[in-house]
């Protein structure tokens, strides 16, 4: 049902963790986003389809930052704004070159055009992400990005309770800065 | 640095991961959120730690978006092995694909462009020599075409052919004769003039076909397109012969215009006696004869006369 309520229950349950809704919208809305883009932004078909995995993937993050509490309208519009506007901002900054998903994602989280030094900074926090270890990693991501408080972390990992969660991301996510610290520090050195 | 130290600078970092915490989870008041900006503004380690903490949860992000996009795009290309004919994306990929189509046809134009501009200039040069080359065979053509006709119709002779009014067959047969004079009037009449030049010739004065055989005599030689001697029998038939003539070849008109036609033949239209005598035609009371100057007059005038060779 394409219904106000209905995208309030979606968002809800994207909210919740449900990836299958989330999946749902994805395909349900891929082919008309598709459509638009290339038909009104003259948009290459494999870049359409990659903005679009873009913008479903911020239409998630936006509801689990809690940007997105509520559609007044239907979810191909907002995905359509998203889309819209990452391809405006593209060709803003980088005029005929071709779209760069990377570089896509990072311009929309640092809302402005990164410097080289930010841009490698953020690949590092990645790739030292992965070194972390999965416990290490889930905390963090559940915390930081899903926006997920301690006790769910709690409950979630199955950890004893919340101090030992609160002290298990703090002490990860100090061993992740020192990680990328080092790195960067080794990096600079070799520089 | 103690161990109490340690435990105490860990609470006190602690606490300001919270606030830098609920600042980028967006869980801080008002309050809290101006109480955060002006710390940040006051306290450079406290910034320092802030952007520090930030660029952590950017890199998170964007872990979590990259691996999101890839998930999503696996997501696509599953689809796309499943539904490149379902309705919008198959328009969406027939259009996205119409259009790089229409791009290559586009450059692929404008090298058949030149090409075509080359070819056509080619084109339009050899035309323009095969049709200058046929145009000028076919003026060729048709001035000899022209030519042929101007004088199968409008040569002196073939108006003289044409306008001369020979003694009707059936009437003159009728006319009882007999000996070689039939034979050169038969002869005559299935136009072996050469056969009835020899015979009317010899007929003698004294032969009652005489006369006659001086008529079919001038029709001979005017067939024979010996036109001056045709013109002197007729003379002769006009001016000496005619009350002798029989009743069937008494007409002076026709003999007059014979001559006439004779002179024609003759190609001398300058002649007094033909300006004369055309005058006399055109100004007839027989309206046959006058419709016939006419006519003769029209076509000795025709400019078709103008590539005639007489």
């Amino acid at each position: 049902m394409n219904t106000p309520n209905s995208y309030a229950i979606i968002i809800q349950q994207i909210r919740s963790g449900d990836m299958v809704v989330l999946d749902k919208v994805f395909t349900d809305n891929r082919n008309a986003f598709i459509s638009q883009l290339v038909k009104k932004y003259q948009c290459p078909m494999e870049e359409a389809k990659d903005i679009y995995a873009v913008s479903v993937s911020i239409f998630y993050e936006n509801i689990l930052s809690g940007k997105l509490t509520r559609l007044t309208v239907k979810p191909l519009s907002y995905l359509l704004g998203v889309g819209q506007n990452l391809v405006s901002e593209w060709r803003r900054k980088q005029k005929d070159v071709p779209v760069d998903i990377e570089k896509v994602l990072i311009h929309h989280i640092a809302e402005e055009i990164p410097t080289d030094t930010y841009e490698q900074k953020l690949k590092l926090v990645i790739r030292k992400l992965e070194e972390l270890g999965a416990a290490c990693k889930a905390i963090l991501e559940l915390f930081y990005f899903e926006r997920r408080s301690i006790p769910e972390i709690t409950k979630l990992l199955d950890f004893a309770n919340v101090d030992t969660t609160k002290s298990r991301k703090y002490k990860c996510n100090k061993r992740l800065k020192k990680l990328v610290n080092d790195q960067w520090q080794k990096m600079s050195k070799h520089a | 640095m103690t161990n109490g130290k340690k435990c105490l600078n860990m609470l006190n970092s602690k606490t300001d991961m919270e606030w830098i915490d609920g600042f980028l989870r967006q869980e801080l008041s008002e309050s809290e959120v101006a109480t955060f900006q002006e710390r940040l503004a006051k306290e450079p380690a406290f910034a320092a730690l802030f952007e520090e903490q930030e660029l952590i949860l950017n890199g998170i992000r964007l872990h979590q978006l990259s691996d999101k996009v890839r998930h999503f795009q696996q997501m696509g290309q599953e689809m796309d092995g499943n539904l490149l004919d379902d309705g919008t994306i198959g328009e969406a990929v027939r259009y996205d694909r119409s259009s790089a189509v229409l791009e290559r046809f586009r450059e692929k134009g404008k090298e058949m462009d030149e090409k075509e501009e080359l070819q056509q200039a080619t084109k339009r040069g050899l035309i323009s020599y095969i049709f200058s080359r046929y145009a000028a065979a076919a003026a060729v053509l048709l001035f000899l075409v022209s030519f042929w006709w101007a004088n199968e119709y409008y040569s002196s002779q073939a108006i003289a052919k044409n306008s001369i009014e020979f003694p009707l067959s059936n009437e003159s047969m009728k006319n009882p004769s007999k000996g070689n004079f039939n034979l050169g009037k038969k002869a005559f009449f299935n136009k072996d003039y050469e056969k009835a030049l020899k015979i009317l010739e010899e007929v003698p004065l004294e032969n009652n076909d005489y006369f006659e055989a001086q008529v079919l005599l001038a029709y001979n030689l005017f067939e024979m397109k010996k036109y001056d001697e045709s013109i002197n029998q007729f003379n002769q038939l006009i001016d000496k012969d005619f009350e002798s003539l029989p009743n069937i070849y008494k007409n002076e008109n026709k003999l007059r215009w014979n001559r006439l036609v004779a002179y024609v033949g003759k190609n001398n239209l300058l002649s007094p006696i033909f300006q004369q005598e055309l005058e006399f035609f055109l100004n007839s009371k027989s309206d046959f004869y006058r419709n016939k100057a006419i006519k003769l007059n029209k076509e000795l005038n025709s400019t078709w006369r103008l590539i005639v060779i007489n």
